[in-house]
């Protein structure tokens, strides 16, 4: 229960210090200046307007997110160590763990805002709100990845600098989306070695790709239930793995 | 808490020592060689020594934000655990917070996080707030509190759970002769009340002014544990028993 209140109380505080930051502006900014390319795009088109509106749009919500997952995660802890405002968090009687999970905590109430937000907008550019219930699951696989994103930016970011939390983890988006592309070179390049390192990297690296449903043809064919119930167990599974992993690392590191 | 008529132990330190190594191709460098002190209830202790000999590096390894390689200290004796971590205060040196929170929502940031019963926040809020004497920017915003005004907002958090032990690290140190008098107050206020301090600073003569107890670090080794009446018994002020005592030290390091 306690932690609880702590958890909650530190989540609230990092999202209340990240919106005021220029960073979160300049994403929804950046967001409605994507929405607004898609529509005019599709408008522009004489055929496959919706389709257009939706590929693109999805697109822009993934990368807006991978953009917040990935910032605020290298940095969240970092900056709190910069400007020693941890110290006084420290020595409060909470456990570690607690102010990781806060941290995760307040990257999970801006993504799910900008999710919504952009959603939204997404929704009524299209004018089409009899897709809501596929276009809801579409974004939500969106959220889910970035919530693995941005517990693997929080853990790396616990381990080697910001600026190279920040790469690896975009490293790691892209080789999450790309093993089945790397697979198949693989193959051509008829390395037998080289196909067994592929194998174990697929299974080491959270399949994003079985999970891309951020394109119009989903938008018409939604996934069943039970691929979004696997979907969610999944991400939260990869997600509790990377936050216990930035739990462990966190609980011993110092803070000079 | 602050009225208890037998002296407890309320800090034990134990043969601390720390390393540290700047790189991994680097040879490590010894910064704590030998900390070993203790605090009793109600005293107000001065922890002193140059720059560089450790008193921050040893406040760091007694609330755990750095670990020790080896040595002990017990709070209230027992080591430092979650539990008993709600019964101290803490003003780190140089105090940055959260700048967008005003004075009362900063409080009550520590207040939650120290797991208060929140009914009585308003009360207590209040009443450090007086003592620090910022009632009157208690909505404020932090960035534009002066750093004479965060170095006391940052004493209210220290004391808004009412903690049985504080730790200050150099709370007059960058301020103005204007916010020294008025910190010098609260701490004096803080005396008072009986309240147990332990207080790095290397301003001799405020320490001479609050404290009644002294430890003195040299080089990472406590080199003075004791009474402050003692330690300058001979001489008029702190500063110059002080002095002597160095000279007596190095050429005890030189012989």
């Amino acid at each position: 229960m306690n932690s609880m209140q702590s958890i909650l109380t530190l989540s609230l505080l990092g999202t209340r210090e990240w919106v005021r930051l220029k960073f979160f502006n300049i994403v929804i900014f950046l967001s409605i200046v994507f929405i607004g390319f898609s529509y005019m795009l599709s408008t522009l088109t004489f055929s496959v307007q919706e389709r257009l509106l939706f590929d693109f749009g999805l697109a822009g919500l993934e990368i807006g997110l991978l953009f917040i997952s990935a910032m605020i995660g290298s940095y969240a802890i970092h900056r709190e160590m910069e400007r020693k405002t941890l110290f006084v968090l420290l020595v409060r009687p909470i456990p570690r763990w607690n102010l990781i999970i806060g941290f995760f905590g307040s990257i999970f109430i801006l993504s799910a805002i900008f999710t919504l937000g952009f959603g939204f907008s997404l929704l009524l550019a299209s004018n089409n709100w009899g897709l809501i219930n596929a276009f809801l699951i579409s974004i939500f696989s969106s959220f889910l990845k970035s919530l693995v994103v941005s517990s693997f930016a929080l853990a790396m970011g616990l381990m080697v600098r910001p600026i190279l939390s920040l790469v690896m983890t975009f490293c790691y988006w892209v080789m999450c989306y790309s093993i089945p592309d790397i697979q198949f070179f693989v193959k051509k390049m008829g390395s037998e070695l080289l196909n067994q390192v592929v194998d174990i990297l697929d299974i080491i690296v959270p399949q994003f790709y079985r999970i891309n449903w951020k394109s119009y043809y989903f938008i018409t064919n939604p996934p069943t239930m039970s691929e979004l119930g696997w979907a969610l167990f999944y991400c939260l599974g990869w997600t509790f793995f990377w936050l216990f992993i930035a739990s462990f690392v966190f609980k011993r590191k110092e803070i000079v | 808490m602050n009225g208890e008529q037998q002296s407890t132990t309320i800090l034990e330190v134990k043969n601390i020592k720390k390393s540290f190594q700047p790189d991994f191709y680097k040879t490590a460098q010894q910064i704590l060689k030998d900390i070993s002190f203790t605090v009793e209830s109600g005293q107000f202790v001065g922890f002193i020594g140059p720059n560089g000999a450790g008193k921050t590096t040893t406040i760091k390894c007694l609330l755990e934000f750095i670990f020790a390689d080896s040595g002990s200290a017990l709070f209230f004796g027992e080591k430092l655990t979650v539990e008993n971590r709600a019964r101290i205060g803490f003003l780190p040196e140089r105090p940055y917070f959260q700048e967008f929170l005003t004075g009362l929502e900063f409080l009550k940031l520590h207040w939650k996080l120290s797991h208060q019963k929140s009914d009585q926040f308003a009360n207590k809020a209040l009443e450090v707030l007086k003592l620090v004497k910022l009632d009157h920017a208690k909505d404020k915003k932090l960035k534009n509190y002066s750093k004479g005004m965060l170095q006391r907002i940052g004493i209210a958090q220290a004391l808004i759970t009412d903690p049985d032990f504080l730790i200050f690290d150099e709370p007059m140190s960058g301020l103005d002769p204007d916010g020294r008098i008025l910190i010098k107050q609260i701490l004096k206020s803080l005396k008072q009340t009986k309240h147990t301090v332990l207080m790095s600073s290397h301003l001799l003569e405020d320490v001479e002014e609050l404290c009644d107890q002294l430890i003195i670090v040299h080089a990472g080794t406590v080199v003075y544990t004791g009474s402050l009446a003692v330690f300058k018994k001979d001489f008029n002020t702190l500063e110059e028993a002080y002095k002597q005592f160095k000279v007596n030290l190095n050429q005890g390091f030189d012989q």
